[in-house]
């Protein structure tokens, strides 16, 4: 069996006292455990040693242990520590002595073991609890009371109830705790006749206001069948407790006749009430209340209005969409807030349906909202629509629709999204389509049949204006019909058609179209274009995303390495060499740190590699 | 009583108040629990008035900002909160913390005499004041649930930081006290709330199903429990002035003062309850285990160089480490690796990564299921403490997951497997582990 060795290391008076304790976990070993213990508690060992040894008492004590540990209940420095284990350890001998020591103790002592009686619910401990409740130390006092409430029922009932108004002041909250306490058991054993006159005594009283909302919360928990008209009763009454008390047992009573109750008294309530309702409507989920809530989702007071909205997101349907889009327009910006977290929130109906319609019908701020709102819940089918409204609008509107179709292109709409670009009147409109083709670029990078030659067709099919972009749309996917597209510009009759490819090219981030960027990088007049194109390669050619294998890799690298006269270049194809290693990277790096103006740079790829490559060897 | 009846009597009160020692209130209204009636409701128009117990870094920084509170300035910059009591065992914190919440306000309304913050050395006389709607304790791991409990007793509504607990009595005894006095009870756990909604978002994609059947759990951090070594201790040291050593002891056995009073004494707890606080309540936000439900706590002994582990085993086989996902950096920062059918989640402070990477691109849909949304954790427990709404991490969620991690150091302790059946609160088979449920308490802080 495992075994916990604990040295225990004290110091006394100058001297150190050495305890190695076993504890143990079965049979003959816990006993003997238990010896060892026993014997440092009859020992001289300072304090510290015993009290380590109770902790371990507390673990493994058995009635053997009682008496060395109820004769240290009355010893101060101790009395904690033996506590600790006698709480611990069953049968009937622990409670005897807790008992016991009620009587040869005061103070502080007494009131920690009442504690212990209490939470051992010893219920022959009652007579000596309920003398405590007379003693002028209102610890003392209080900890008698609350043991009377843990051990609970008739007899401790009975003394706590005795006691209310006779305790020394300290303790009567103890004593009314208490009293909670032992009623809540009472109703949890179905005795609520009892737990209900425990609770009327507190409730109706003037005991403090926590205590009161725990009584008002108590009676309505015992109140059955008729917990619905009791919480109507007490939010609509006069007492700020059973208001208090009636919200918080609702939140715990799924019955639809509570919601019913709690519907009544919502447009009657007052501001703030009202919005702790509309908050707990909105928590029960029955979309029952949705009548109510738009009851008083037209208050003057903008709080009231903002929680109707949240609970509209819950509880409503796709009716409700055209209220929330003018909501969510509000210049209040919780209200606003609310508004479209609602809108977002919404599951009942069509709702993706009702805010198109509001997308095509309403005034352009609310198509923002209702756009906002397709985007934030992930609307996919309503990419159509998007789509349309960026061919139809423009400004605000037409901004929004981008921006979501950013999030909700997917690439059955990459088509018409070509079509908007080789369409576009201006480049600032262009520039965005590009936005939407980046994003959705990241999300899908390979285009598939039968998406990429639709694709293809549009962009080849680009007019001067939109050429550009149309090439920098093939650089962004991997695909051969958008390669094509690319490799035909590349190879066009007009000069202007060529460099746009040749420049898109340069952003490519399909690795198959390697060769072309080499026959760039080694081909190109322009020496600003040769530069791009030797970034690109070096780009592709050390991605580690790329499909290629080490000798294409390297391969294109030297290529780079041998074309690259600008020293920027060099440092770019060295920094690319770094990232693949293998020998011949290491030899091209090598022989690269002979050029004085990369030396530095070379040094640091060698390094890199070097390091790579052993710590592949490991 | 109609709410205009209140509205006066509220101002009686600050007819009577010595808040301002002089001048004319020029400030809003300051609304003193005494005076609300109508069950304490709060018009969100106005502040509500909170005490600040524990003023170490992290209660310091609640107050007066820092990098945890996520709000500039603190609870004292906020326009809808009110500070009106500072307390430390420490003079030197409370008093600097009064000092500054005083000059804050003082420059705020204008009145440069504003002395409206006390400061205090015994929390007691802060929850007997009336004017207190609701406490922030940041205090030593021992005192947190005993003073959640004497504060939630006395009608505040609470935010606390972790460990919300050391014992799973003490648990439950939170948790029950939260349910009988209907108080608002916040965990500060506020991964839940901050971080970009990282946590969230990876909370929802699991849950979505974005990984298949979750499979296995990587927590990063090892579980702990109370486990005092040794019980008491004789070395001391001279108490430093103006520190109450007495009193940030409370319910732990007394003894003398050596030096070592931080967040814990060395010593008293066994694997790790500090941040392990953060990276369960994930876990547990996430994995939802049914608590009727037995949980299997598998002990295996450290290997050379290692800690020991545990790992929980679930409902429908998911396994709950307490170590890192062999090869995923990410977690060890407040938060934990998800292992499921179709890929991997993880996510911390700073990172929410998934292999295949893909399937953090598929957006959440407004069909799928949704987390609770709070996009700040102080912000929503003052919604919390106006509406009643329970928290996103009120005193059940937070025992929960605490007592997870309880009954994972308890096996610790042991060193040894065991079977919690949480619907019981108790070890299955197991009496001598369900001795180490509890602890008690010094007099007079028994709850």
């Amino acid at each position: 069996m495992p075994s916990i060795l604990t040295k225990i290391l004290a110091r006394a008076g100058g001297g150190v006292v050495l305890l190695l304790i076993v504890v143990s976990t079965g049979g003959g070993e816990l006993r003997r455990t238990e010896t060892e213990l026993l014997s440092v508690l009859e020992s001289d060992a300072p304090n510290v040693a015993k009290a380590e040894a109770c902790k371990h008492l507390r673990l493994v004590g058995t009635a053997r242990a009682v008496p060395a540990l109820s004769a240290l209940l009355t010893n101060e420095p101790l009395a904690q520590a033996a506590r600790h284990a006698l709480e611990a350890i069953p049968g009937a001998e622990a409670d005897a002595a807790l008992r016991d020591a009620l009587a040869k103790t005061t103070g502080l002592l007494r009131a920690g073991i009442a504690d212990s009686i209490g939470w051992r619910q010893d219920a022959r401990a009652v007579p000596a609890l309920t003398s405590l409740l007379g003693d002028a130390d209102p610890t003392v006092a209080s900890a008698g009371a609350r043991a009377l409430g843990r051990i609970g029922g008739r007899d401790a009932l009975a003394a706590l109830q005795g006691a209310r108004g006779r305790v020394v002041p300290g303790a009567r909250l103890a004593v009314s705790e208490a009293l909670l306490l032992a009623a809540e058991a009472e109703l949890a054993a179905g005795r609520s006749r009892t737990a209900r006159s425990v609770f009327a005594l507190l409730a109706r009283s003037d005991e403090p206001e926590p205590v009161r909302i725990a009584a008002h919360a108590g009676l309505l928990r015992c109140a059955g069948r008729r917990l619905p008209g009791r919480i109507e009763s007490a939010l609509t009454g006069p007492d700020a407790a059973a208001q208090f008390a009636a919200l918080a047992v609702a939140r715990t009573a799924p019955d639809p006749a509570v919601t019913r109750a709690l519907i009544a008294v919502l447009s009657r309530a007052e501001p703030p009430l009202q919005v702790a309702l509309l908050e707990l409507l909105r928590e029960r989920g029955d979309p029952t209340c949705v009548a109510a809530v738009l009851g008083v989702a037209r208050s003057p007071n903008v709080t009231v209005r903002t929680a109707a909205w949240r609970a509209l997101g819950d509880l409503g349907d796709a009716s409700h969409v055209p209220l929330l889009i003018v909501a969510a327009t509000s210049s209040e910006a919780a209200e606003q807030k609310a508004a479209r977290e609602a809108l977002v929130s919404l599951r009942r109906g069509a709702v993706c349906d009702a805010l198109v319609a509001e997308l095509r019908q309403a005034p352009a701020r609310q198509q923002v909202e209702a756009i906002r709102a397709l985007s934030e819940r992930g609307e996919t089918a309503a990419v159509p629509a998007l789509l349309e409204q960026v061919g139809e609008v423009s400004g605000d509107v037409r901004h929004a629709a981008l921006q979501a179709l950013s999030r909700l292109a997917e690439a059955a709409h990459v088509a018409q999204l070509g079509e908007l670009l080789v369409r576009a009147p201006d480049e600032a409109l262009r520039a965005e389509i590009l936005d939407v083709f980046e994003s959705l670029a990241e999300r899908n990078g390979r285009l598939a049949e039968p998406h990429a030659p639709a694709l293809a067709r549009v962009l080849s099919a680009a007019a001067p204006p939109a050429r550009s972009a149309a090439f920098r749309v093939c650089a962004l996917f991997v695909s051969e019909p958008l390669r094509e597209v690319l490799r035909a510009g590349l190879k066009s009759a007009e000069p202007g058609v060529r460099t746009a490819a040749a420049r898109a090219l340069c952003e490519a981030r399909d690795a198959s179209l390697l060769p072309e960027l080499t026959v760039l990088a080694q081909e190109a007049d322009d020496a600003g274009l040769r530069s791009l194109a030797i970034a690109g390669a070096v780009r592709l050619a050390s991605e580690s995303s790329a499909a290629l294998a080490p000798e294409q890799r390297i391969g294109a690298l030297e290529a780079m390495l041998r074309v690259a006269t600008r020293t920027e270049d060099k440092r770019r194809v060295l920094s690319g060499l770094a990232r693949v290693p293998c020998a011949r990277a290491l030899a091209l790096v090598e022989a690269a740190a002979a050029d004085p103006s990369v030396r530095a740079e070379a040094e640091a790829a060698r390094k890199q590699i070097e390091e790579q490559l052993a710590k592949a060897g490991r | 009583m109609s709410l205009s009846a209140n509205v006066l009597s509220r101002r009686r009160f600050l007819g009577r108040s010595a808040l301002f020692a002089g001048g004319v209130l020029s400030a809003p209204a300051l609304i003193p629990a005494s005076a609300l009636g109508r069950g304490g409701w709060r018009p969100p128009s106005e502040r509500i008035q909170m005490g600040f117990i524990g003023l170490g870094g992290q209660g310091t920084g609640h107050l007066l900002g820092g990098a945890w509170t996520y709000v500039p300035g603190g609870y004292a910059a906020r326009p809808d909160v009110q500070v009106v009591a500072v307390c430390d065992v420490r003079r030197e914190r409370r008093e600097h913390a009064q000092r500054r919440c005083n000059e804050i306000y003082a420059q705020r309304f204008g009145v440069a005499s504003f002395n409206g913050v006390s400061a205090h050395n015994d929390f007691r006389e802060v929850l007997a004041r009336a004017d207190v709607d609701a406490v922030l304790l940041a205090l030593p791991y021992h005192w947190a649930a005993p003073m959640a409990v004497l504060a939630m007793r006395a009608g505040k509504d609470v935010y606390c930081e972790k460990p919300v607990a050391i014992t799973v009595r003490e648990s439950a005894v939170l948790v029950e006290t939260a349910r009988r006095f209907g108080r608002v009870y916040q965990a500060g756990t506020q991964q839940r709330s901050e971080y970009s909604g990282r946590f969230r978002i990876a909370c929802e994609l699991i849950r979505n199903g974005r990984i298949g059947r979750l499979k296995e759990v990587y927590a990063y951090r090892q579980p702990g429990a109370f486990f005092p070594t040794p019980w008491s201790a004789m070395e001391s040291k001279p108490v430093p002035p103006g520190f109450d050593w007495d009193l940030w002891l409370g319910p732990l056995p007394w003894r003398p003062f050596n030096g070592e009073a931080g967040h814990a004494l060395p010593g008293c707890f066994v694997g790790d309850v500090n941040w392990s606080p953060h990276h369960y309540d994930f876990i547990h936000w996430v994995v939802d285990p049914d608590p009727n439900v037995p949980v299997e706590i598998e002990y295996t002994p450290p290997a050379a160089g290692r800690e020991a582990v545990i790992r929980y085993h679930l409902r429908d086989g998911v396994v709950i480490h307490s170590g890192a996902h062999p090869g995923e950096r990410v977690g060890g920062e407040g938060g934990a690796c998800f292992v499921g059918t179709e890929g991997r989640i993880a996510v911390d402070r700073s990172n929410l990564v998934a292999e295949p990477e893909h399937l953090l691109r598929e957006p959440i849909r407004a069909t799928d299921w949704h987390a609770y949304r709070s996009e700040s954790h102080s912000g929503n427990f003052l919604e919390c403490v106006r509406t009643r709404r329970p928290t996103i991490c009120d005193a059940e969620t937070a025992a929960r997951a605490m007592n997870l991690i309880l009954v994972g150091g308890i096996a610790l302790v042991l060193k040894r497997s065991l079977v919690w059946d949480g619907r019981a609160s108790a070890f299955i088979g197991d009496p001598e582990a369900n001795r180490l449920l509890a602890y008690a308490p010094r007099p007079p802080w028994l709850i």
